[in-house]
Order: structure tokens, then sequence, then C-alpha cells
């Protein structure tokens, strides 16, 4: 349904080119979910805010690559023609609701206004739509809290009102940037399962953008793995989690405490910073923090390869020398 | 071990806020309301809370940062809210804190050198400083050798270590951690963690760790509390708070966590919880949490449940319905 | 990108201009009167409303007195009124307003009488307070002091405000940091830039306000130059002495602005970001750099035009 070909997205500034996205392809089909996961500077939000074609542009450029969505070039649409498919075929939602909500409008009308704004139906049958929305994603009373401002809603409600505006055009793509980081663990649990229900109901697509591998875990089905601004493994979650190819979505997994009973060891942090954007380190960019690099890594930047069915990483390691350097690593804590 | 460091007895913070513009009246928001805690030396004692639950404030009372409106902090078993000025400057020695936001709790106008001398200047201790900064810089994984650069040149990690730095300066028995890897990347999260633990195996440091993140309280903590609105709902020794809750919100939070495991997460029954956190101007009578408890029934509505504490297993728990999952786990190993 | 550099680029080149401006109007105003032949209040009869001319670059006045001669001399006054009353406001603005920040009670108290202040316009409060205490430099300082103070206490005490929040100010507390040291090593610093900018902008409004009081003739009392009153003076003439009002005023204009200028390139230069660990790399550093940028672009420039 959409499809990102080679996707390079660089920033202008006085210190120089900031490579934020460098040749990123992936697809989504109707229906799934895809995890993209990554810490900060990585250039997972940027991907995502180049599908929308929200990124401010200058200091933005995209020296190359493709967004397809349903054959269409998005990075050569007309401002007009992203209008329409924004909020109406592609919808976001964004970390912080309260920045996206129009404090001075109340949250219904802003839901309204969304509706007319993308489809032509009366104001009557806009408002019956958003009270129709608002009770889907959770919210007690809709009659009643349409009429109250952003500021009236706690966090939670927010991100579900801003949820309920994404979906009121039935979207087919719904692209959701860290929409739970800023709450709370039982918040983010409601919405999460929010989410999954809509999904189940509407049918639409989620792009799911996150550092939390928990939350991946819990709604993905196919994950991207980024780092220093390309994709460094790609694959079906369960791959990803149990049989990770990439020494540093391996290393990733090693560094978070397990809050399960009965498995506590120390921690294996990931050594070292991550990269410096304008001064990417030679050869693969992982190599500097790698537990397992070797002396070729400095030299080759390995491209992402397919190593088993639908499961790319972009190491030199073969999957069995991987398994055999984790397995190693482990002896060697004393942990099988 | 068992020598009890830093007591709180019946603790309470209750701010003035006024209710609207028009509205005179004035309310009391009750950030924190009767807290008893106690650390023993070298233990970490995790305090996990939702946003809102008055962890924050805690730290800052038990700092005497701010001033309790009721009740004893005891230091060593000295009162320290009676102690005069000068008295609390020799004090804050022994006690410190790490911040959550390594950009904020700098200053951005001087050298890391500057800030992490600052506790050691503010007391006038008579050594070469220069060195014990260097020496600190080193013990925290930075280069001695950057101390006179400035905190922007530095990434949220290392700032984080400058913090620090700056806390154990003056070889402190208490740190106080602030969710002080919450802001961190997830790899340089666990980096944090790990300096923590070492600090506390050199140092013999005693931790409370505030966190709203299970998974990191829970391999840092020996005991953790759960706070909610401004009170304990529960205090166990780590291990027996994970696996045997017994206040319902400690379930639903412990449920609520994502693992990082996909077919844990499928296999898992998740308590999701109705509604949002209450805000504490306006908290529900009696239980706190009864408008989102499951087991919720009238008692629950009108009386406040009691922080008790099961003599056997040091297990404490204020709910009327707690879980007695743990009796029967308690039986089945006897 | 290039265009994001020009600008910054174009703003430090009318920054290091102003600069420049001003120290040399500073140089002719110390040096200027040693170097004069005449001095400026002697009256010669014979010259009345000279035009400007290779004798007497600037014309004459009305008592045929040399008016470059008189803008050089008032530059002296104009100048000393300025600087004084701005540094005297700088750092009695910014103690107050650091105390009334910090400590609450203080606020209560002193912004009630900041505000009381605040309720005359500046330069009404100057008039008055010159009118009462009479007309001499010391008593337009101190006027002027009066006038400017509110603003430089609010802004200062406003980014107390915000600042006395921040983590490193708790941290400083935990430290047992003594509240002395918070106010003068942790919030000064801080609010430097504000500070470092209302001075600069109270140093060009103290000199326009010193015009305007020795045009209304409150301020300095003749035959002593000083701009203001050299404008004051010339207002009859206008029509057939032009010259008498353009020259002053020119020298009005072109130092205030300068000093606005100078002003906005501060803000630039004292962001936190630019502080550099290599200690030697201070301001004089960074204007040679960026006079050397200027020449390196133009000789690019020139090469491009080859």
């Amino acid at each position: 349904m959409l499809e990102v070909k080679s996707l390079s997205v660089h920033f202008s500034t006085a210190d120089g080119d900031v490579k934020a996205v460098d040749n990123v392809s992936f697809s989504i089909k109707p229906g799934e979910t895809l995890g993209i996961v990554g810490e900060s500077g990585s250039g997972k939000s940027v991907t995502a805010l180049s599908i929308m074609q929200l990124n401010a542009s200058p200091p933005c450029n995209y020296p190359s690559g493709e967004i397809l969505f349903k054959g269409k070039d998005l990075l050569k649409a007309k401002e007009k023609e992203l209008q329409k498919i924004r909020g109406n075929d592609i919808a976001m939602i964004f970390q912080d609701p309260m920045t996206s909500l129009n404090p001075v409008f109340t949250v219904g009308s802003q839901i309204i206004e969304s509706i007319r704004k993308h489809q032509n139906v009366s104001k009557k049958e806009a408002k019956r739509r958003a009270i129709e929305m608002l009770t889907d994603v959770g919210i007690a009373h809709p009659e009643k809290r349409m009429k109250e401002y952003p500021h009236q809603y706690s966090g939670g409600m927010r991100q579900r009102a801003m949820i309920a505006m994404a979906l009121s055009c039935n979207p087919k793509l719904l692209i959701a940037d860290e929409p739970t980081t800023a709450l709370d663990v039982t918040i983010q649990a409601q919405l999460l399962e929010l989410m999954q229900n809509l999904q189940e109901k509407y049918g639409m697509a989620i792009i799911m953008i996150t550092h939390d591998l928990g939350v991946v875990a819990r709604i993905a089905d196919r994950i991207l793995v980024m780092y220093g601004g390309t994709i460094v493994e790609k694959g079906k979650t369960l791959d990803i989690f149990y049989e990770p190819l990439m020494p540093y979505s391996w290393s990733l997994m090693q560094s978070i405490p397990n809050p399960q009973p009965g498995k506590r060891e120390k921690l294996v942090p990931v050594p070292g910073q991550p990269p410096n954007l304008l001064h990417l380190p030679e050869g693969c960019r992982f190599q500097p923090r790698c537990p397992f690099a070797r002396e070729e890594c400095k030299k080759i930047n390995p491209p992402l390869t397919e190593k088993t069915s639908g499961h790319s990483a972009s190491c030199i390691l073969t999957p069995e020398e991987i398994k055999d350097e984790i397995s190693k690593f482990k002896r060697g804590r004393g942990v099988i | 071990m068992n020598e009890v460091l830093l007591e709180a007895r019946d603790v309470k913070k209750h701010f003035q806020a006024n209710k609207g513009f028009l509205n005179r009246n004035k309310s009391n928001v009750k950030a924190v309301d009767g807290i008893n805690l106690s650390v023993r030396k070298g233990e970490t004692l995790g305090l996990v809370g939702e946003s809102g639950s008055g962890k924050s404030t805690l730290a800052r009372l038990l700092l005497r940062l701010i001033e309790p409106s009721n009740g004893e902090i005891l230091f060593e078993g000295d009162d320290i809210c009676k102690y005069n000025a000068k008295k609390m400057k020799q004090l804050r020695r022994d006690m410190q804190i790490v911040f959550q936001d390594p950009f904020a709790s700098l200053n951005p106008r001087w050298t890391i050198g500057k800030i992490i001398a600052e506790p050691l200047l503010a007391n006038k201790s008579d050594i070469n400083v220069k060195k014990k900064v260097q020496e600190l810089l080193d013990t925290v994984g930075l280069n001695p050798e950057h101390y006179n650069r400035y905190p922007h040149e530095f990434s949220g990690g290392q700032r984080q270590r400058v913090g620090i730095a700056r806390a154990i300066s003056q070889n402190p028995k208490l740190i106080i951690c602030d969710e002080a890897v919450s802001a961190l990347d997830v790899s340089i999260q666990a980096q944090i963690i790990n300096l923590f633990e070492d600090l506390q195996q050199e140092f013999n440091l005693t931790y409370i760790f505030i966190a709203h993140d299970l998974s990191v309280v829970r391999h840092m903590s020996n005991r953790v509390a759960v706070m909610y609105l401004g009170k304990i709902v529960e205090e166990a020794e780590c291990e027996q708070l994970y696996t045997s809750p017994r206040h319902p919100y400690t379930k639903a939070l412990l449920s609520a966590i994502p693992l990082p495991d996909p077919l844990e997460e499928q296999k898992r029954q998740r308590i999701v919880l109705k509604g949002d956190v209450p805000s504490p101007m306006d908290p529900p009578k009696g239980c706190a949490f009864h408008p989102r408890c499951s087991k919720a029934d009238e008692v629950c509505s009108n009386k406040t449940p009691a922080l008790e504490i099961d003599g056997l297993t040091n297990h404490a728990v204020s709910c009327f319905h707690p879980e007695d999952q743990n009796q029967k786990k308690r039986e089945v190993r006897i | 990108m290039t265009k994001k550099k020009n600008k910054s680029l174009q703003k430090n080149a009318l920054g290091i201009a102003s600069g420049i401006i001003l120290t040399l109007i500073i140089l002719l105003a110390i040096f200027g009167p040693f170097i004069m032949k005449t001095s400026p209040t002697e009256v010669y009869a014979e010259n009345r409303l000279q035009p400007p001319s290779l004798e007497h670059l600037f014309g004459t006045d009305h008592f045929g007195r040399d008016i470059f001669n008189r803008i050089i001399y008032g530059a002296r006054i104009s100048l000393i009124v300025g600087f004084s009353a701005a540094v005297i406001t700088t750092i009695v603005g910014t103690t107050l307003g650091l105390v009334a920040g910090y400590f609450k009670k203080v606020d209560n108290i002193l912004m009630r009488m900041i505000d009381g202040m605040m309720a005359f316009p500046a330069i009404l409060l100057a008039i008055m307070l010159v009118a009462a205490l009479g007309g001499n430099l010391q008593n337009i300082v101190i006027a002027l002091v009066f006038a400017y103070i509110p603003i430089m206490v609010r802004i200062v005490r406003s980014s107390t405000l915000q600042l006395k929040n921040m983590q490193y100010v708790e941290a400083a507390k935990a430290s047992g940091t003594s509240n002395t040291t918070i106010l003068f090593n942790h919030l000064l610093p801080n609010a430097i830039t504000p500070i470092i900018v209302q001075g600069t902008f109270i140093f060009a409004e103290a000199i326009l306000a010193e015009a305007a009081l020795s045009f209304l003739g409150v301020g300095v009392q003749p035959p002593i130059p000083s701009w203001g009153s050299i404008l004051g003076e010339s207002r009859i003439y206008l029509m057939n002495a032009p010259w008498y009002s353009i020259f002053p005023g020119v020298a009005i204009a072109i130092t205030v602005l300068s000093l606005n200028i100078l002003g906005d390139l501060f803000r630039d230069l004292l962001d936190p970001h630019s502080l550099n660990s290599s200690k030697k790399k201070r301001w004089s550093v960074k204007m040679t750099e960026t006079i050397g940028n200027i020449q390196m672009k133009k000789s690019v420039n020139k090469g491009v035009e080859k």
C-alpha cells in the first residue's frame, strides 16, 4: 500500500549537511502494524514526517528516493494533493497531544472541523460522526466532553481525542510517533489496547514509532530497527526478538532491564555514544560500539540484505556467525 | 545492613492552590499525605508511582529542599527538620540528589569541573579541588582532561555522569535518584544503571531510586514502595512485590508494563485500568484508588485503608481486599 | 545553509561597524577638545550662522561658535550622562531584580514600589526630578537612573523567577551552596544576556533623554554644550540655518543606532552555546574570526566576479 524506496533526507545546517535519513526502503501492507524502533537521532521520526511531507523545508531536502502511496509519488505531489491525502488517507498522531490540539477551540469543534475539511458532509452529520468517534476511543459522555477545551482533558484523554480526530476520516494508514511516551504505564496500556481494537474495527495499517521495545513487542507485526539514520534490521517481530541478525538489535535487548520475575542479571550496556550524524564512523555505523566487530567492519559499510526469508540485516556476519558470537558471549558471562 | 539511615514519619506536604480565577476558595493539594518510610544503610529503596503520585515531592522533602507541613524526617536518628541552617549545611554532604533532566540540572555557563566542584567549594574542604574533580571524572567514566568543557559539549548520557560525579563528590551516605535514567536512550540508560551499581559497591552508598519505569526499579532495588496519590499503597521486598503483588493497583501497574518479549506478551493476562489518575486537588473519598479498582465495594468508598504490615514477610499493603496469593504461595513453600 | 550563515555574518558585520563608530565617537569625545584650537563657549559675533565650510566643518551657530567643536564637547556630556546612567541602572537594577526574584518577601515590597515608579512615564519622572533637584550633570544622571531602574528590575526579576526553578539551582541548594553564591554565580551569569542588552539600550535611551531634557531647557545649563542643548538652541533657526539642527541630530541618531545594533550583537554573542572550552577563544577571537570570515567571503566573491 505504501512503499518507501531508497529515501534520503538531509538537513542543511551551519556545520554541514546532516544525513538524518540515509537510503531507507520499506513497505507496509493494508491492515498491518509496522514498528520502527530506534534511539533518539536514529531518524525514525524524520522518516515518518517525510511520509506526510511535514518536514520543514528548507532546511530539509530530499536528495533521492520515492514515497509511493497508491502508486503516487508523495515527494513529487503538489501541496494541494498532499493536503487531500493528509488526514484523509494518512493520519498522524504525535507524542505531545497538547501541542497538536489548539487550546482556544473545543475538542469537539476541532474534530468536526477536521471531518468537514476532508469529507463533504453536513455539520450535523459531522457532529454525529465526531460523537461516534469519541465513543469509539472510550471517552465517556462524548456529547458533554465535546464542548470542553483541551486543557480540561487529562494527558491520556487528549491522546484519545487525537486518535479520534485521526481516525474520523477512516484513514488507510495511521502514523503514530511515540504516542505513549509521555504517558503513564497504565494509560499507555489503555491506549495500546485501544489502538489494537480500533485497528480490528477499521482495518487501517499502523506505523508505530517508538524507542520502547516492549511497545513494539506488544503490537507490531513487523519491525524496522533504525540506527544512525538508516535501517539496520528489518523483519517479523518474532524473528527480530528471538533471532536477531544485527548485533545492534541484540545489544539493545541486552541493555534493558527485564521486569519478569527470576531473570535479574547485570545489564550489558551498549558502550559509547550514538553516532554523530555529521561525522559518521568509517565502515559500518555501529562498528565502534559493536561487541562482535571485526577488522573488516571498519572498511565495509554492509548494505541491508535479506539473510533469511523476510528478515534482512546490514551486517557482514552470517546468521550462524552471529548465533555463535551470542552463545560465546553468554558462556563468557556464565549464563546459558 | 539493618541500621536505619533515613526514616520518614507521617510526612505530609500540602500545597495551597487557587481553585480558579474567580473562585476565591483555596484548596489544599495533598501532594504527599502521611508517608512512613525507612531506608537501611547500603540498600536501595525503589519508589514507583505515576505522574502526580507525589514521588518527586517526597524526594525533595526527604532532602529538606522543601519544608514538610507535618511529620519528622530522621537521618541517622536525628530529626533534620529541627536543624538550623549551619547544621543543615553540614548534613548536605551526606545526602545528595541526581536529577532527571541532564540538560536542566547543569548550569550552562559553568564548566563541568566547576559544576562537580560546587559541593566541595560550598563546604570549603581543604583538598586539591582540581585533582579531586579529575578523579571523580575518571570514576564516572569521563575523560579527566575534559574538566574545563561546558555542558553543551556533552551528550545526555555524559551529562548525567557529570551530575552523578557532583553527587558523589563529598562521599555522601545517601543519594536520591529522581528519575535519573528516565530521559536517556535505552542503550545509554544501561550504562548509567551499571554505573550506579558500581558506585554503590565502591562507596557503600544508599539509594532511594525514584522512577516510573518499573523494570528499571526492579533491577536496581532491594525494596520497593508503590505510591498512589501521595500515599504509599504497598511496600515489600523487591522480588516479593513483583512476584506476588497484593494491592490491586500494583498488580495492574505490573501487568501494564510492555515486555520486550512478543510471545510472553501474547500469553499474559493484562488488567487494563479504567480511567485516569484523579487530580490530587480533588482526590476521591475513602481509598484513593477505589474508582479505578475492580474489587472496590462500599467500604472502599467510605473508609481509607491503613498501610498494614505483615510481620512475617515485611510486606505492607493498604487495601481492604488485598490479593491473598501471597499467603497461598507461602503455604506451598512451607 | 549559505543564506543563514550570510545573515549572521551580516549581523556581525553591522555590529562590528557600530562598535568601530562608537569607539571613534568616544575617542573624539576624549581627545577632541585637546586638539581643538578654539573654546566651544567663546562668542564670535562676526561668524554668526555660517554654513558648513572648510574652516567650520559643520558651520557655526547664532553666536558664531563652531558647531563641530560644540558637538565634540557635547559628546562628552552626552556620553558621560548615558554611560553613567546605564552603568548605575544596570548595577543597582540587577541587584534589586535578583534579590526581588529570589526572595519572595522582598519581592512583595520592592515590586509595589517599582510599580509606583512605573506609573509615571520615564521622561516625565526625569523632568520632575531634575526640576526639583536642579539641572546639573549629577542630578540628570540621578534622575535618569530613577527613570530607567523599574524596567531593569522587572527584566532581571522575571529572568530570576524563571531561573531559580532550574534544577541546577536545586542541585546547588542540595550541595549546601549559600544564597549569595547561588544569586551571583548561578543566576546572574544566566541572566546576563538580557541585562547587557537592556544596559546598552538604556545607554542609548539615556542619551536621547538627556537630549530631550536639554532641549526642554531643564538639562545642562548653557553655555555648556550638549547634543540636546545644541538641538534645543537651533530650533528657531531651522529654516534659515538647517545645518545647525541637522548635525547634532545626526550625531545623536548615529550613536543611538550604533548602541542598539551593538545590543543585538551582544544577544547573539552571549548565547551559552557559543561558550567554548578552550579559554583563549573569547570574544576578541570571535570578533577577529568574524572579520576574517567577512574578508574571506569578500575574496571569494571577488573570485566569483573574476
